[in-house]
């Protein structure tokens, strides 16, 4: 086996092709925080209650969220209103499409945007021009005791004609803490992570993403089945599918990370659809195993893998194809004349 | 309140609030006053407690019994605050003794510093020992220009100090003195007043050591709080050198209980340390980074406005040792952009470099400055730079930069080389980190230009002025428009020191493109950002 590495190629494709670049998290931020003040000034102004709280979730707040070509995003900012605070002027509990109709009233007040806000079944959503969408997901704080008589605080989510028990923010505790867990250790656990995003970018190509299965599945699978690698997220990547791509042979049934339910059940089209991508994809890489693979075809593989030509544009790193650009030129003597406008570089 | 404005200027009004006598556990108060100066209510409303003095006997009682209360929200109702202000008031004067010692000892050096012998803000002891070690013998030299005390672990540190501060004092000139370690914090009535309170305390051995009629004698104290180590140190002097020893003819004749006695119902001066060891210098002994530079070597080829400034901030940073080489002179037309100014025109770059950061850091190392071209160097200098952990080079032209990649690719161990420059205008910049033998030839191109710059300047005219009078070209740019490519190499330099670059690469800095446009520049198709810094894997 060649065991060609492709750290460096994989790192400059996590950053330039999947990782979010600061100014796309600035971008993001502000929307954001322009979306929840969009909502308090639109409750202000129908003179109802604020939320307790507003809080990001799901791929956005994990730190999951990755590149898309349609500039296809979607940013999950739940509000959780006080129970109390979630009833009509005759003081009567609202329903939960109502819960939604409010959260949505206040987001269309000023009319500013071109698209509206509209009531889906899970949450409220603002899309914009720019193709990206911001979810709300309405929750209600409800306060029950416990065997010993104490408080205790649930969240319910508005979800469709039902308060379902739910909180996305554990879901991102339940992530971030793992995270957390794997760098205190000897673990990389910004390995994982971009794990994480190299798998859901692989997932997500032009043509699989309304077919594939969900970032939160992807997510708990790399998870479940994550491989370290020190100083090699190429490899890593490789023995983490390869075990996720084992589980799946066995099951496509994805246990939620936090409650007692399940993500996705056997036989599931969208994990199916996933497992299929996956098997196809090791099948391609299992050119790395050949004793005379080089680096050109290692390159070649991982780019039909993420159907980019990213890997092999990079220029060679350690010359063993040749084809190096090499110096520019040769040392003879210290003592050469001397160029005197910098060659273009000055400090 | 004519009373209260003669140590309390300002105040407009105020409110006497009367309190049941003996209500409170500081009982001698019996009545607060509630003033407000002609900034309210954009000030904080204040609470004196006259009754109980201004001798620290309470804590965050301070002149004229002036409490010192958290701050109210400026933005709320102002009833509200005057009650919080109130409240909190209540509360201190309600502090059990327990709670009174804690206050004190948690903000010991604060209370130290109130009841300092002189209360100028200028510390008179300068400490430059380890925190954290025992009580033990240190060393101290009185600076007559600064009318200060420095204190170090031991005379070695102490003369390596004082020499980059321009002092050179002989070994005769620095004494021993005591270093106590306080089981806890003083609280100010247990704060010492007279000689004999710390006499007492010394070592019998340490006694004529220490003790040196006819000078004064500084002590340290430190002690951990809930928040640090904290010190202290006071001054001790004897009577006059004459009177101790009237009857001998030799000090050290003197017997030791009597120069003992000659401190001993004589005040001590209480003074405020300034610390300059290293720990606390660079980030108060909370950065993590420090610990990790302080034992790095770089070496800064090429001392202009970029290498200069990055030598500076790589000191700013707590980088132990530098080694600087440059062959040029500062010139009146470098200083606009150069950390150096006027003052030192006509020297040399990296002596005069050398000399102001010694100055300016001199807890750090450095102790070579080599005034050639990185070409000219002598073998043994070369072994210098051979065993820093960075090379940086900076600014330099292709032939040097050519002749050091040759040079270090060539070692057995290269050190790790950082080369950063700034495109015409500085409108692009960048810094390239290669480790083992990557060599920057690899990205040149047969023009001897990076092939990886963002701007292109057909003729050059655009990019390049002449000076007047003169061959010489110069860059238009600023020192504002340099200062992304100097933090983005400094960052990447630091990144470096702390490990946390794997592999060779390269950052960018894309500054304004408008620039290079308005002076016919123009932009190559990687310049894809504005205002922005990326990193690209190297080659």
């Amino acid at each position: 086996m060649a065991d060609i590495d492709c750290h460096s190629e994989m790192r400059g494709f996590h950053r330039d092709q999947v990782t979010l670049s600061n100014k796309q998290q600035g971008e993001m931020r502000t929307r954001r925080d322009a979306g929840r003040t969009r909502l308090e000034n639109g409750l202000n102004e129908a003179k109802k209650p604020q939320p307790k709280e507003v809080q990001s979730q799901g791929s956005y707040q994990m730190r999951t969220m990755v590149q898309d070509d349609d500039n296809d995003y979607d940013i999950d900012d739940g509000a959780y209103f006080a129970s109390d605070d979630l009833k009509d002027d005759a003081g009567v509990a609202l329903t939960p499409l109502a819960a939604r109709q409010r959260v949505c009233d206040a987001l269309v007040w000023d009319g500013r945007l071109k698209q509206e806000a509209t009531v889906k079944r899970n949450c409220v959503r603002q899309v914009y021009a720019a193709g990206y969408h911001i979810d709300i997901p309405v929750y209600r704080i409800v306060t029950t005791k416990d065997e010993n008589d104490e408080p205790v605080e649930h969240y319910e989510l508005a979800s469709g004609d039902d308060w379902t028990r739910s909180d996305a923010r554990a879901v991102t505790r339940w992530f971030n803490g793992l995270v957390g867990e794997l760098n205190a250790g000897e673990s990389d656990g910004s390995q994982m992570r971009r794990i994480t995003k190299l798998t859901k970018k692989f997932a997500r190509r032009a043509g699989w993403k309304n077919k594939t299965t969900s970032g939160i599945c992807i997510t708990k699978l790399v998870v479940d089945h994550f491989h370290y690698s020190a100083d090699r997220d190429d490899k890593a990547l490789r023995e983490t599918w390869n075990a996720i791509e084992k589980k799946l042979q066995k099951s496509t049934e994805i246990d939620h990370p936090v409650l007692d339910t399940k993500l996705a059940p056997t036989g599931d089209d969208a994990v199916t659809f996933f497992h299929d991508c996956l098997s196809s994809a090791l099948k391609t890489l299992e050119v790395l195993d050949n004793s005379d693979c080089t680096r050109k075809q290692v390159r070649e593989a991982w780019d039909e893998v993420f159907d980019t030509d990213f890997f092999s544009r990079q220029p060679d790193n350690n010359g063993d194809d040749g084809g190096g650009k090499g110096s520019a030129m040769k040392v003879t003597s210290v003592e050469t004349a001397r160029r005197n406008d910098g060659g273009g570089r000055f400090g | 309140m004519d009373q209260l404005n003669k140590t309390h200027k300002g105040l407009v009004a105020g409110w006497r609030v009367d309190i049941p006598a003996g209500s409170l556990e500081l009982q001698e108060v019996d009545h607060l006053v509630l003033a407000i100066d002609v900034a309210f209510p954009n000030s904080q409303p204040r609470v004196f407690a006259p009754a109980a003095g201004s001798d620290y006997s309470w804590p965050h009682v301070e002149q004229a019994g002036l409490l010192c209360l958290r701050s109210s929200k400026s933005a709320a109702p102002i009833a509200d605050r005057v009650v919080t202000h109130l409240n909190d008031a209540e509360e201190l004067l309600n502090f059990p003794e327990t709670k009174r010692c804690q206050e004190f000892e948690r903000e010991f050096a604060a209370y130290w510093a109130h009841r300092a012998t002189n209360s100028s803000d200028q510390a008179r002891v300068w400490s430059l020992v380890t925190p954290g070690g025992v009580t033990r013998e240190v060393a101290y030299f009185f600076d007559a220009r600064s009318n200060r005390h420095v204190i170090a672990d031991d005379k070695e540190a102490l003369k390596r100090w004082l020499r980059n501060t321009g002092a050179n004092p002989g070994d005769k000139q620095i004494y021993p003195t005591w270093l106590f370690r306080l089981s806890h914090p003083w609280t100010p009535r247990e704060f010492p007043e007279t000689g004999d309170e710390i006499t007492k305390l010394l070592p019998p051995d340490m006694v004529r050591k220490c003790l040196e009629p006819g000078l004064q004698s500084p002590f340290l104290f430190e002690v951990d709080t809930k928040t640090g180590t904290a010190f202290a140190a006071v001054v001790l002097q004897a009577a006059e050198r004459r009177e101790v020893m009237r009857g001998f003819r030799n000090i050290s004749k003197v017997p030791p209980e009597r120069i003992v006695n000659s401190y001993a119902k004589r005040p001590v001066k209480r003074c405020k340390v300034a610390r300059v060891d290293g720990a606390w210098v660079h980030g108060r002994d909370h950065a993590t980074s420090y610990a990790s530079v302080k034992n790095r070597k770089v070496a800064v080829i090429g001392c202009g406005a970029i290498g200069a400034a990055l030598a500076c901030l790589l000191a700013q940073a707590g980088v132990g040792e530098q080694i600087l080489v440059d062959a040029d002179s500062l010139t009146t037309a470098n200083v606009s952009r150069h950390p150096l100014g006027m003052f030192h025109v006509g020297f040399n770059k990296a002596s005069r470099l050398q000399e102001h950061l010694r100055r300016e850091f001199p807890h750090l190392t450095f102790d070579h400055a080599y005034q050639r071209r990185f070409e000219w160097l002598a073998p043994k200098e070369l072994d210098q730079l051979a065993s820093a952990d960075l090379i940086i080079s900076a600014g330099i032209d292709f032939d040097g930069e050519a002749a050091l990649d040759h040079w270090r690719r060539g070692l057995t161990r290269p050190p790790a080389h950082l080369s950063t420059w700034a495109e015409a205008y500085a409108a692009a910049g960048h810094a390239v980190l290669l480790y083992g033998n990557a060599s920057i030839m690899a990205g040149f191109d047969g023009e001897e230009r990076p092939s990886f710059r963002l701007t292109d300047w057909p003729d050059e005219a655009g990019a390049l002025i002449i000076e007047a009078g003169c061959g010489n070209t110069f860059q238009p740019h600023g020192v504002i428009d340099l200062h992304p490519t100097v933090g983005m190499a400094a960052g990447l330099a630091l990144d470096m020191l702390l490990a946390k670059v794997p592999a060779s690469c390269r950052r960018v800095w894309m500054g304004d493109p408008a620039v290079v446009e308005a002076n016919g520049g123009i932009l190559r198709d990687t310049f894809t950002d504005r205002l922005m810094m990326r990193e690209f894997v190297w080659p």
